[in-house]
């Protein structure tokens, strides 16, 4: 449904701009691009600490630091902020809504203007730290750190997705965050106990029976094995690494995963849109 | 303007809205009132398109179109009981958001300032202004693209008396520009002054609609007045029953009758002329407010 005057997307910038700007006036898009700074330097520097020294290193092993922690950070801030945005926010949103603009505009300002806020945090807190790396260690390895900028930008857009649908779901705020933390639990931590469970019991068949497809379904896992082997470290999976390297390292397995991503996003904004347009506020 | 016709709305097992009909006609201000849980919250959801009705349906605008449409909006401004606008915000800067979402060019801001004398506050940030001054900002916001149709949820439930009676002016000079006005208060004294028509709703259903024309009407005819004699109430009753007034005792020196005005005047002409000394009289009115429980109550009873 289109709104009144003026055309629809017109509208969207304009919500969408509305979100990005209240993300500054918050300060947690700052907090968040010094986060991800101090997390780039701070593990390049002291990545050797224990070893007695520290020094800036290079890319290699920033990457490969950073991915574990990226990949626990930065679904849960998607998430989190993705919820605060439509759960619970008083009468912000009723008042949105009683405005001459229709629902789908309404969610896609905000998904659109949240996700531009978190990938700036991103782009200008890895960004940022990573020239300073640059400058001290030289670009050896940078591409795999790149590879982490964007995986983890998309893995971003990716959450606010999935937060919105919760929020849509459940428009109590305390509700929304319990499933956000509970999904966020489930994605980085219990699914893969789960999987090593289930890889345990089936032994003995294929690995690509269980373990690629396994992958697929968790969006966190896929962009752990896709840094992972843009980084040139495959040989970390272990004896496993054949079978991944082999699916995710050329480019079919490349755009598969990538595919994969952008369905696992669409898919819960679809919904999301579908129930915050049919929803009571 | 509006206009409801069975219009029900159901969370789950609980029957928020009953079969609920009312029109509101073009420059008439509309109250809604009732008792906590009474459906006003709900009734206003479905008429800013912000919930669906489970049957029925409500229109709203020139065009009758339902609420949910975006385009009905359009003609409807919004003013919530409470709003927090972002506080590093100047007023103009927030209504700039606003107009643009409706179209309008960055113009309507100082118009809209304007009108609810919000001008010389444009660069005052929201966080700098009083409670009043932010309800006026909200009023503001309403009227962005001149809507012909105004909704207000108990617009003064969190001023003081001085910030409300500001807030009542401006509402009273929308009025005389001919805006349709709904309102939602449990702030009955406001609703006296301000509203042409009062829809009392009681467990989601249309308890009473009277226009407060009727309702003063009642309210006086209603009226009653005490007389207090020196000598003991004995003799003035018989008087005044002998006279055909019916008396009702309150207490050993204290007549009640109905009816004031020449009716009272007249009753205590009778006393007087029979000898018997009062000693003070005066008339007791119920208040809208009792008037009001007396629909709830009844309604509760049925």
């Amino acid at each position: 449904m289109t709104g009144p005057r003026g055309n629809p997307f017109a509208r969207i910038r304009i919500i969408a701009r509305e979100e990005y700007r209240r993300a500054l006036e918050t300060r947690w898009l700052f907090g968040f691009t010094a986060l991800f700074a101090i997390l780039v330097l701070g593990l390049s520097y002291f990545g050797l600490a224990q070893g007695r020294e520290v020094g800036f290193q290079g890319f290699s092993r920033v990457t490969l630091s950073l991915m574990n922690l990226v990949l626990f950070l930065v679904p849960l801030t998607g998430l989190i902020v993705g919820v605060g945005s439509v759960a619970g926010s008083g009468e912000a949103l009723p008042l949105l809504l009683a405005q001459p603009v229709s629902r789908r505009e309404v969610l896609l300002g905000k998904y659109l203007g949240l996700g531009a806020a978190l990938t700036a945090a991103q782009a200008l807190g890895f960004g940022g730290g990573g020239v300073v790396v640059a400058f001290q260690t030289g670009s050896d390895q940078i591409a795999g750190f790149a590879a982490l900028t964007i995986l983890s930008v998309v893995l971003g857009w990716l959450s606010l997705a999935t937060a919105l649908c919760l929020a849509s779901l459940f428009p109590d705020r305390l509700r929304a965050l319990s499933a956000a933390l509970l999904l966020w639990l489930g994605m980085v931590v219990l699914y893969d106990i789960a999987i090593l469970g289930a890889t345990a019991m089936l032994r003995g068949m294929s690995l690509q029976v269980v373990l690629v497809p396994a992958l697929l379904l968790n969006p966190v896992d896929l962009v752990r094995v896709l840094i992972t082997i843009a980084v040139g470290s495959g040989a970390l999976f272990g004896p496993t690494s054949a079978v991944l390297v082999r699916f995710f390292g050329e480019t079919g397995g490349i755009l598969l995963a990538m595919g994969l991503l952008v369905v696992e996003t669409v898919v819960p904004l679809f919904i999301a849109l579908r129930v915050f347009r049919a929803r009571d506020w | 303007m509006i206009h409801a016709d069975g219009l029900t709305k159901h969370y789950g097992s609980l029957v928020a809205v009953d079969g609920l009909s009312f029109s509101v006609t073009a420059g008439e201000t509309f109250a809604v009132i009732g008792p906590n849980g009474a459906g006003k919250t709900t009734t206003l959801k479905l008429l800013l398109g912000l919930a669906r009705p489970t049957s029925g349906r409500i229109e709203i605008g020139p065009d009758a179109r339902p609420p949910h449409d975006p385009r009905a909006r359009v003609g409807l401004g919004y003013v919530p009981q409470r709003v927090e606008f972002p506080p590093a915000r100047t007023a103009a800067e927030i209504l700039a958001y606003f107009a643009a979402l409706r179209g309008l060019p960055p113009e309507a801001v100082g118009g809209a300032l304007a009108r609810v004398g919000l001008a010389d506050m444009a660069t005052r940030r929201a966080s700098e202004l009083s409670g009043g001054y932010a309800q006026r900002l909200s009023l503001a916001q309403a009227l962005l693209g001149d809507p012909a149709l105004l909704v207000l949820d108990e617009p003064t439930a969190s001023l003081d008396p001085e910030a409300t009676w500001e807030f009542r002016t401006l509402v009273e000079n929308l009025q005389r520009e001919g805006k349709t006005i709904l309102l939602c208060s449990h702030l009955l004294s406001e609703v006296e002054r301000v509203a042409d028509r009062v829809l009392i709703l009681v467990r989601g259903r249309r308890a009473a609609l009277e226009s407060i024309r009727d309702l003063r009407e009642r309210q006086m005819s209603a009226t009653r007045l005490v007389i207090e004699l020196g000598d003991g109430q004995d003799g003035g009753r018989g008087v005044l029953e002998r006279a055909g007034f019916a008396c009702q005792v309150l207490d050993s020196r204290r007549l009640v009758i109905d009816g004031a005005g020449e009716r009272g005047v007249a009753a205590l002409d009778l006393i007087r002329d029979a000898g018997i000394p009062v000693r003070s009289f005066e008339l007791s009115r119920p208040t809208l407010e009792e008037l009001f429980l007396s629909v709830v109550r009844g309604e509760r009873l049925s």
